[in-house]
């Protein structure tokens, strides 16, 4: 319940943050906190120092560029502040349909009200509501450190449970997602569907969508799940069956549900991730049908004729 | 403009005392002003001059022998005042809690362990220091060193396999008591004679209560005074005695203080070691020791509730007629028994009949020692158990029949000629009609939408039920002040239920006075006399019929003091509104107090103006009831809405309805968790892996629906008022009747509870 | 272990205090300043009796660190000066939606939160926006009807206060 004790420093630009996750012991980054401090009051981390940038202002903010289909979030933004901008610009929604969608659901008003996203990736959390969304839109995520920058690719940054590619002395600044994009004559859509894991409140099984539609024809499709694996998890082996597929055509539902229940092939046995209320095994055995409702949600959104 | 809001009820203050009285009326809560801006204060809100903090070293295994508890790291922390084990305390106090009923020979829970822990969380050793974050600075320094054994969790392992390890040398098998209800041979003749049977083996999952406010305990100590405790608790009284106990002083030495309760749901009825430990620190630092439990703190600690194992059965005729039930259960009673938890399973059966007819009956249960918490009555207590055993062997006769699962009910009724009725275990019912509340449930759910056009499963079904209710005496203070105002005050305490205004309208009612003159006051046990508590769903049965006992002698006091003034025959007298007369004279209420208080009283009356009762029921009060649930079931992830579910109760006279209602909704909603969501998980080493709010799944808004209540109304013929109890209706008839819906929807025979997505999928996959 | 001089205003009195860098905005509230308000529940920022807002933002202060709201002004449910505070008390006293009152004052600014912040309410919506707040006893449903009732009742003050002029249509 008690964090144990540790020093508090505040960095008010992402240099002074940098040079004291350098110069003090042990310090870590200390953003929404609703990652570190819960760990830190279950005894699961224990730091020397929290090093806070949710005052570092150029680290938040959402920036929206439709002409490359960039949205580019800072590292501390947080869901609340995401939502907003979501409202006060709608093209941001058509722009990224599932990070929106997941971010709607994840956790509650108050925990919205201070996580962030860049602290949502970088604690790595398999059933976190945001990575699968996050793959889907080709994410990438900026780091810097005493070294310089660098920028990875959402599926390279997260490397297992809860461990992820960011160093002890480094900081995540900015996400950067991609909107789908396809000839002027497209539809780009996207949809999450999500299973609350009753106790948690996370996700037992959740799975982003993006789609690309040209003519009736999925020009380009991306899935990923979370909750099923020990990080979230593109689906090749259902994109593969789905890409190609003509929706107006009558046999595209059934194509679409056989391609669907590929989907427990995409996780891997000893990855599979479950507990004592939802294990591994039912995660597996109903992720398909997720697939397809996240699919379905995507192109019921559209007007394509099914 | 256009009248938006619906206009509020007005309150029963504005009310002129003369009309209809303010039984039956839904008084709005005079408790809420403080609870709503957060201003009440609950335990861990007071902060007395000097008070430090108390928290615990708890066990990290099962099941261990404790090789040595290095306390010097610790002793030296920061802010750190003391750090006391067992052997600090042995000398001085007696250091177990009470174990009433169990064979001598084995230990009771001690304060903190001795040489060896029975379950995951048993306290070690206790910390002291400045404040809670120095505290547990403390706990995080000590260094305790296990060698840990092999622990075993189910309680019929517990009991019946040879190889399981035994907690208590004098607990044979682990098994703590066994008993048996009802009559062996006559069922065994009853399932001879009968054309059919059915068995099921079922578990009742293991709970926790997660009141909001966990246990809490500020404790203070004077040489001339003694010990002022301030705790969380359902039972001022009982706590005082069994803290006394613990504490090896008089009850004369402890006054215990109850202040707002932030739920309790039956395990605040009891006894943990952290009240006594503050207690034992306040005395030795001389200095006020307050302990909070933390909400992990409180999941290992517990208690804990339910978790048996039951195989059962029902002998029954082609016709329907249900002719015997047998069961055998193993009950948890966890790593130590803990007051009356210990032998709580063996009274479990005393319900197995719920509303039928039943021949013969046979219960036999052992409570058993397991490395888990210790477990004790959580909101139902052994009801919600019983009720569940007979409903789902009713369901599985249903179809083993082809027989409508209502209809197989209906005949087995009990009819109400037939009241009072003893049932086969001994259970005497007072009064019941079951068929109308039964009928009401099916004709509202006959008319619930159970339309499949989104592609789920839709079942529905009902569940009927029994609830034994007001057990026990209770104290009931009426005390008229000299200037007429009057102060209640009872042995029950409220931590939800709306005492404040309950029993205000009881005493209002029964003095012919406004109720904002009525004050109603429980928790400090050096005013209140010696009562029981709130549990069991007795505080309006018992507590209110103490009260209105009281409030009745009071009065006819009063009216011999205005016979007497009034200088006329005590048979001339009226008493209306407040006011007495005769013959054309009158004197208020108010007057007749203050002469109360007065000198120049006539030689045969005694001054004062107050009464206190301890009340008992002669005969036990059965509410009954109906609930009907429908579900819709995902059958691609096995996901359960409940998308409807009435509640039809019949609690006898309702004092307060929408109070009433308020407690269905809630034990519902706990009955709809348990069935659902909630199961306390060990794992095979004793590890309690459900222990935070992130792990044990508490229901959420968002997991239930909206819970419909509905009435009939069978006065009890038990006592004056005519109520029965209402708090644990709900826990008892919401899991039979939701794990009935499922099945109905599956068209299977059984889902063990919780029904998790993963229990369902599994179900429809098979 | 560092300490640090931090202002708080909570419930519009501003007050000066010494913190751990590791103290919990809600013990810091509770232990330092004496403000019941705010509980503790859990330990997993699951049951949301500690929830106050924090510079206009709903949070719980169990998962922010006292040293980070440095400055800011924090609201609890026991502000008796906001009117919108006051119509949600009102509300749930009306419709009994609390009992033992321990998850109330955490309810009590969801609700005010929920209520200044979502467009349309429905049932839903309303049993989602309390994912956060966690009940033992109620089972939810009254506090259901007391933020739908009170909602009414805010449109329906909302719409006498029309600005002059405006023809609202004859709307409820």
């Amino acid at each position: 319940m008690f964090p144990p004790p540790f020093d508090y420093h505040r960095a008010s630009s992402v240099t002074e943050a940098l040079s004291l996750l350098e110069s003090v012991p042990e310090a870590t980054v200390l953003a929404g906190g609703h990652a570190l401090l819960p760990d830190l009051k279950a005894g699961k981390a224990d730091v020397g120092a929290v090093v806070d940038v949710s005052r570092v202002s150029t680290l938040s903010g959402v920036d929206i560029d439709a002409s490359t289909g960039t949205v580019t979030v800072g590292a501390t933004t947080t869901y609340k502040d995401l939502l907003e901008a979501a409202k006060t610009t709608p093209e941001l929604e058509a722009m990224l349909p599932s990070v929106i969608a997941a971010t709607r659901v994840l956790g509650d008003r108050q925990i919205r009200s201070r996580g962030t996203v860049g602290g949502n990736l970088a604690a790595g959390h398999p059933d976190s509501d945001l990575p699968a969304p996050a793959l889907v839109a080709n994410a990438t995520v900026e780091i810097r450190g005493a070294e310089g920058t660098r920028t990875l690719p959402v599926e390279t940054f997260l490397e297992g449970p809860f461990e992820t590619a960011v160093g002890d002395d480094e900081l995540v600044t900015e996400v950067r997602f991609e909107a789908g994009r396809g000839p002027d004559s497209s539809t780009v859509t996207g949809a999450y569907q999500k299973s609350t894991h009753p106790t948690s409140g996370y996700a037992m099984v959740g799975v982003a969508s993006r789609l690309t539609i040209d003519d009736g024809v999925v020009e380009e499709i991306r899935l990923a799940a979370n909750g099923v694996a020990e990080t979230a998890t593109r689906l090749p082996s259902v994109e593969e069956q789905v890409l190609g597929i003509d929706l107006e055509s009558e046999t595209a539902k059934e194509e679409i549900t056989a391609a669907t229940d590929l989907a427990a092939d995409d996780i891997p046995e000893g990855a599979q991730r479950g507990d004592g209320h939802a294990p591994a095994s039912y995660r597996t055995a109903v992720l398909g049908t997720f697939v397809e409702r996240a699919i379905d949600e995507a192109l019921d959104a559209t007007e394509v004729d099914r | 403009m256009s009248d938006a809001a619906p206009t509020p009820d007005q309150t029963g203050d504005e009310r002129d005392a003369s009309s209809a009285g303010y039984t039956g009326t839904p008084e709005k809560r005079r408790e809420d002003a403080v609870l709503l801006t957060g201003r009440a204060t609950y335990t861990d809100d007071h902060n007395p001059p000097g008070t430090v903090h108390l928290a615990f070293v708890r066990s990290q295994h099962g099941h261990a022998t404790l090789e040595e508890i290095d306390t010097s790291d610790a002793e030296s922390t920061d802010g750190v005042l003391g750090v006391y084990t067992w052997a600090d305390i042995e000398s001085s106090i007696p250091g177990r809690l009470p174990l009433p009923g169990l064979d001598e020979a084995i230990p009771a829970h001690p304060v903190l362990a001795t040489d060896r822990v029975h379950y995951h969380g048993q306290p070690i050793a206790a910390v002291v220091a400045e404040d809670r974050y120095l505290a547990r600075d403390g706990v995080a320094a000590v260094d305790v060193t296990y060698d840990p054994l092999e622990a075993v969790i189910d309680p019929e392992v517990a009991a019946t396999d040879p190889d399981a390890p035994q907690l208590f040398e004098a607990a044979l098998n682990n098994v703590a008591a066994s008993g048996e209800m009802g009559d062996a041979e006559a069922t065994a003749a009853a399932f001879e004679a009968a054309d059919r049977q059915v068995d099921l083996e079922l578990t009742n999952n293991r709970l926790i209560s997660s009141a909001i406010e966990p246990r809490a305990a500020l404790a203070e100590y004077d040489p001339d005074d003694g010990f002022t405790i301030t705790l969380t608790s359902q039972s001022p009284h009982g706590h005082r005695r069994k803290l006394a106990h613990t504490l090896g002083v008089g009850e004369g030495e402890i006054r215990v203080i109850v202040p707002h309760v932030g739920g309790g749901f039956g395990h605040k009825g009891h006894h943990h070691p952290g009240e006594a430990m503050a207690a034992w620190a306040a005395r030795e630092l001389g200095v006020p020791v307050k302990w909070t439990a933390t909400r992990s703190g409180n999941y290992l600690e517990g208690a804990h509730g339910r978790d048996h194992r039951t195989t059962a059965s029902l002998a029954f005729d082609d016709d329907g007629t249900i002719r015997g039930l047998r069961a055998e259960t193993y009950g948890n009673v966890g790593g130590y028994g803990l007051g009356s938890g210990a032998r709580m399973p063996l009274w479990y059966g005393r319900l197995l009949s719920s509303q039928y007819t039943i021949d013969a009956i046979h219960c036999a249960v052992s409570a058993v020692f397991t490395n888990t918490a210790p477990i004790h009555s959580y909101r139902g207590a052994g009801r919600p158990e019983a009720i569940y055993v007979t409903e789902r062997l009713v369901d599985l006769a249903a179809a083993d029949l082809g027989m409508d699962p209502v209809t197989l009910r209906r005949r087995n009724l009990i009819d109400p000629e037939a009241f009072p009725y003893e049932t086969p275990t001994g259970a005497t019912y007072d009064s019941g009609e079951y068929e109308p509340a039964m009928d009401r449930a099916l004709e509202a759910l006959s008319g619930w939408d159970a339309d499949s056009a989104d592609g789920r499963l839709r079942g529905q079904a009902i569940a009927n039920y029994v609830e034994s209710t007001g057990g026990g005496f209770e104290s009931g203070l009426v005390r008229v002040l000299p200037d007429g105002d009057v102060a209640v005050y009872a042995g029950t305490h409220s931590h939800g239920q709306g005492h404040e205004t309950t029993y205000a309208q009881l005493v209002a009612d029964a003095l012919s006075l406004p109720l904002e003159r009525i004050r109603v006051a429980e928790g400090d046990t050096a005013a209140i006399p010696t009562g029981t508590g709130t549990f069991g769903s007795r505080s309006t049965i018992v507590g209110g019929n103490a009260i209105v006992e009281s409030a009745q002698s009071v009065l006819a006091k009063a009216r011999r003091l205005a016979a007497t003034h009034l200088e006329v025959a005590l048979e001339d007298v009226r008493y209306e509104d407040g006011t007495f007369s005769a013959g054309g004279e009158s004197v208020p209420f108010a007057e007749i107090a203050s002469m109360a208080y007065s000198r120049g009283l006539p030689e045969d009356l005694e001054p004062g103006l107050e009464a206190t009762t301890f009340y008992e029921l002669e005969a036990t009060a059965y509410t009954f009831g109906t609930h009907a649930c429908q579900v819709a079931v995902d059958p691609d992830t096995g996901h359960v809405e409940v998308e409807r579910y009435l509640a039809v109760d019949d609690c006898g006279v309702r004092v307060n309805p929408t109070i009433v209602d308020g407690q269905v909704h809630g034990g519902v909603a706990q009955g709809i968790g348990q069935a659902r969501t909630e199961q306390v998980l060990y794992d095979e080493d004793g590890q309690l892996v459900s222990a935070t709010m992130d792990q044990y799944g508490v229901p959420r808004a968002a997991d239930l629906p909206d819970i419909e209540t509905d009435a009939t109304v069978t006065p009890s013929p038990t006592n004056d008022l005519g109520v029965k109890g209402i708090g644990e209706a709900g826990t008892i008839a919401a899991p039979p009747a939701l794990v009935s819906a499922v099945c109905d929807a599956l068209e299977v025979d059984h889902i063990d509870m919780p029904l998790t997505e993963a229990r369902v999928w599994e179900a429809l996959t098979e | 272990m560092s300490e640090h001089h931090i202002s708080l205003t909570v419930d519009g009195e501003t007050e000066s205090l010494r913190v751990a860098g590791r103290t919990l905005l809600v013990h810091a509230l509770r232990d330092h300043l004496g403000i019941t308000a705010p509980k503790v529940g859990c330990e997993t920022s699951k049951c949301g009796a500690c929830t106050v807002s924090l510079e206009g933002d709903l949070v719980k202060s169990c998962t922010v660190l006292a040293v980070q709201a440095d400055g800011c002004s924090i609201q609890t449910a026991a502000d008796t000066d906001d009117p919108l505070l006051e119509r949600v008390r009102d509300g749930l006293h009306d419709a009994h939606g609390l009992q033992c009152g321990y998850c109330t004052p955490g309810m009590v600014m969801s609700t005010a939160d929920l209520l200044q912040e979502a467009d349309t309410l429905d049932e839903d919506v309303i049993r989602d926006a309390l994912k956060g707040n966690i009940c033992r006893c109620t089972g939810y449903t009254n506090i259901v009807s007391a933020i739908e009732q009170t909602a009414v009742a805010l449109e329906g003050s909302e719409s006498t206060a029309t600005p002059t002029g405006q023809d609202d249509g004859g709307d409820d």
